[in-house]
């Protein structure tokens, strides 16, 4: 059983994230919030306009769980 | 006295040479505000249905805003508004920059310009005075050579709005450019021809006057203290400008992608995204008059495969319709489209969508190559791209056409050619796609001027900009159609006060309501104004200008999308598989509005709104 998830920075979210990965796979400890995960990637939660799992809205205090595929959009704040 | 604004506005008729002083009663000014408020109440105060938007006598009114020159963050604006050439309704299109705060320096609010000078000229237009002079000399040079030769002879701090070659040759689409190669374009609706059509090359503005503030010291004081978290909201704004989000968009499903035909396109957004190509090409920022954003950004490209780049860097809306819409991933390509747009003078959310239509025509059998001078426009094609911009802003060849617009283009091309039309009452989409946010199906149907964004910006609440002054705190699901209309009439009315203040837009994403704005106008004019007469206001204004449009004929038959937003949904990416309601949609939104169910203002609210004289003919 897969004990990771995975986060997919859509947009340009992947330019914040230190290794520049627009796919982010990430061991499920159960440990820390999707808010603090970003922010450790260097991804600021204001940055966010929501945060979708199986197509469903959560919010930042949601805690990954082994084998979920977490879609992060950004805020658009230009054009 | 007034307070904010003058009361005064320079009556020009080109014909006679003659310029009388218009005044504005104080209670219009609290009533319409200024700008395109104040322009709706003359315009349609001399509206006669009969006078085609080209006709010498089809009055032009050039403003600012009741704001603009003052401190209020952003107070720049400038706006054109009259019939508009392109769709023959009502049109106005602001520019920023530091033209407007300049018009009013010189001690008017703006200018109603009519008839037709019998050579070309321009006005210079000083502490109360304007000199009428003669432009022939200006006529054929592009938008940024006018501009410098204009400062030449009169006044290198002087501010100027020009035409260009498509200006000139009365192509339906031509913008009007101020600043030269700062480039800030009032770009929609062809108020470029309208200008062209009165022989009026160019406006040169200069003046020394203090506009009177009611309480100065509490308006700075009010403004220094929302400076900090405007710009902490817009900081990528202020960092990248417009084109900062094009990756953003397209993750939405919000990018025009092949005449709005794909649904995503990561990796040319990544190409031509702002956050690429900025610090690749930067060379300085630059501010409009009173604007802590400071959205603006120079380029310099030199040495590029299609020509060498010293210019405004393309906003988000060209980079969308020469790149994403028309599949071209190079950057340089549509630094120079856009370069080239300015110096002919013409708008490029237009002539990007005729090219898109065109390459569709193409692909389709609609055009064939030998229709269109031995090219064949093929998506991506540099060639193409630039060959077609030229050929349009000629008038050669399959060019006159696509100038026009592409309601015109698809009516002289034949019956296919309408489904690939993308404009609404002839004016092209701006590149934000109602599939993606559904809330732009119903604004883009009701806007007053066609297809725009700017109407209501509201995919700015489906984007995560909340708007809590009006109950917005989250943003709503972007593709139900539940509430949308809600959204659509407040947001209208919420925008429908920026133009006549002379304010950008850009507000709202530094997080300012109409509270803000409220107390700014009450502290500049000493009106008591609140958030609930401000967006009065902004309804009143809304309908002033349906009532302009409905004495043209627009009704409900008006007010629908292109085909493909009603039947094509997006084949791939977040927007996948959706379509609006829009039927649906419209009789909510004509529920609200308090209008009849084809569209038409019902008396009572018109009554309800002081606009009961708008009825009389």
């Amino acid at each position: 059983m897969n004990s990771c998830f995975r986060l997919w920075l859509r947009g340009h979210l992947w330019r914040y994230e230190k290794g520049r990965r627009s796919c982010v796979e990430l061991p499920a400890n159960g440990d820390k919030t999707l808010r603090e995960i970003l922010g450790d990637l260097g991804i600021d939660g204001e940055d966010i306009m929501m945060v979708l799992s199986r197509g469903k809205r959560v919010d930042l205090s949601h805690v990954p769980e082994a084998g979920e595929d977490l879609e992060v959009l950004p805020i658009i704040d230009g054009g | 006295m007034n307070f904010g604004f003058w009361g005064f506005m320079w009556d020009v008729d080109l014909a006679r040479r003659e310029v009388r002083l218009l005044e504005v009663p104080p209670e219009d000014a609290r009533k319409y505000f200024g700008g395109s408020g104040l322009g709706a109440k003359i315009l349609l105060e001399m509206l006669d249905g009969g006078l085609g938007p080209l006709e010498p006598d089809s009055p032009l009114i050039i403003a600012g805003g009741l704001l603009t020159g003052t401190k209020v963050p952003t107070a720049c604006r400038t706006v054109i508004c009259g019939r508009s050439p392109l769709t023959g309704i009502w049109g106005e299109s602001t520019a920023g920059g530091f033209f407007g705060a300049a018009l009013k320096s010189t001690g008017v609010d703006g200018l109603l310009i009519r008839g037709k000078a019998e050579n070309p000229v321009y006005l210079l237009i000083t502490d109360g005075r304007v000199e009428i002079r003669d432009a022939s000399h200006l006529w054929g040079l592009d938008t940024f050579e006018t501009d410098e030769a204009l400062k030449r002879e009169t006044d290198r701090r002087a501010f100027v709005c020009a035409i260009g070659p498509c200006g000139e040759r009365l192509i339906p689409m031509a913008s009007v450019i101020f600043e030269g190669r700062h480039a800030r374009a009032a770009g929609r609706c062809g108020f470029g021809a309208s200008m062209g059509s009165k022989n009026l090359k160019a406006i040169v503005v200069r003046g020394r006057k203090r506009i009177p503030i009611r309480h100065p010291e509490a308006l700075i004081a009010s403004v220094k203290g929302s400076i900090p978290s405007i710009q902490k909201s817009a900081k990528s704004l202020m960092t990248f400008g417009t084109p900062g989000g094009v990756e953003a968009v397209e993750a939405h499903g919000d990018l025009p992608i092949a005449n709005w035909t794909g649904g995503s396109w990561p990796e040319g957004a990544k190409a031509i995204s702002g956050r690429t190509n900025l610090p690749k090409y930067f060379s300085g920022h630059y501010a409009c008059f009173a604007c802590p954003i400071r959205c603006g950004k120079s380029i310099r490209i030199e040495g590029g495969p299609f020509g060498d780049v010293l210019s405004h860097q393309p906003e988000y809306e060209t980079i969308a319709g020469f790149g994403a819409n028309l599949l071209n991933a190079n950057y340089e390509l549509i630094a120079v489209a856009n370069e080239r747009c300015n110096r002919y003078g013409i708008d490029t959310i237009s002539a990007s969508s005729a090219i898109a239509f065109a390459m569709e025509c193409c692909q389709r059998g609609v055009l064939r190559p030998e229709d269109l001078g031995g090219v064949e426009p093929r998506f991506g094609d540099p060639k193409a791209i630039l060959t077609l911009l030229h050929k349009i802003a000629n008038g050669e060849g399959i060019g006159e056409i696509l100038g026009r617009g592409t309601r015109e283009a698809a009516r002289i091309l034949g019956p296919l050619a309408h489904e690939f039309r993308t404009d609404v009452k002839g004016l092209e989409m701006a590149y934000h796609d109602p599939r993606a946010f559904t809330c732009m199906a119903v604004n883009y149907a009701t806007a007053n001027r066609g297809a725009c964004h700017l109407e209501s910006l509201s995919y700015f609440l489906g984007r995560g900009i909340p708007l809590p002054d009006m109950g917005y705190y989250e943003p709503p699901d972007p593709h139900a159609d539940e509430g949308k209309a809600k959204i659509a009439f407040d947001l209208q009315n919420f925008m429908a006060v920026f133009n006549p203040l002379g304010l950008c837009k850009f507000l709202m994403i530094g997080r300012v309501g109409p509270s803000q704005i409220a107390k700014w106008l009450e502290l500049a004019t000493g009106w008591e104004v609140d958030q609930g007469e401000l967006l009065q206001v902004g309804e009143r204004l809304f309908n002033l200008k349906r009532m302009y449009n409905c004495r043209l004929g627009v009704s409900r038959k008006d007010d629908s999308l292109p085909p493909r937003f009603l039947t094509h949904p997006r084949p791939d990416g977040r927007a996948k598989g959706v379509l609006p309601h829009l039927g649906k949609m419209l009789s909510q939104y004509y529920e609200l509005r308090g209008w009849d169910r084809e569209g038409i203002p019902t008396k009572e609210r018109l009554v309800e709104l002081g606009l009961s004289w708008s009825l009389e003919p």
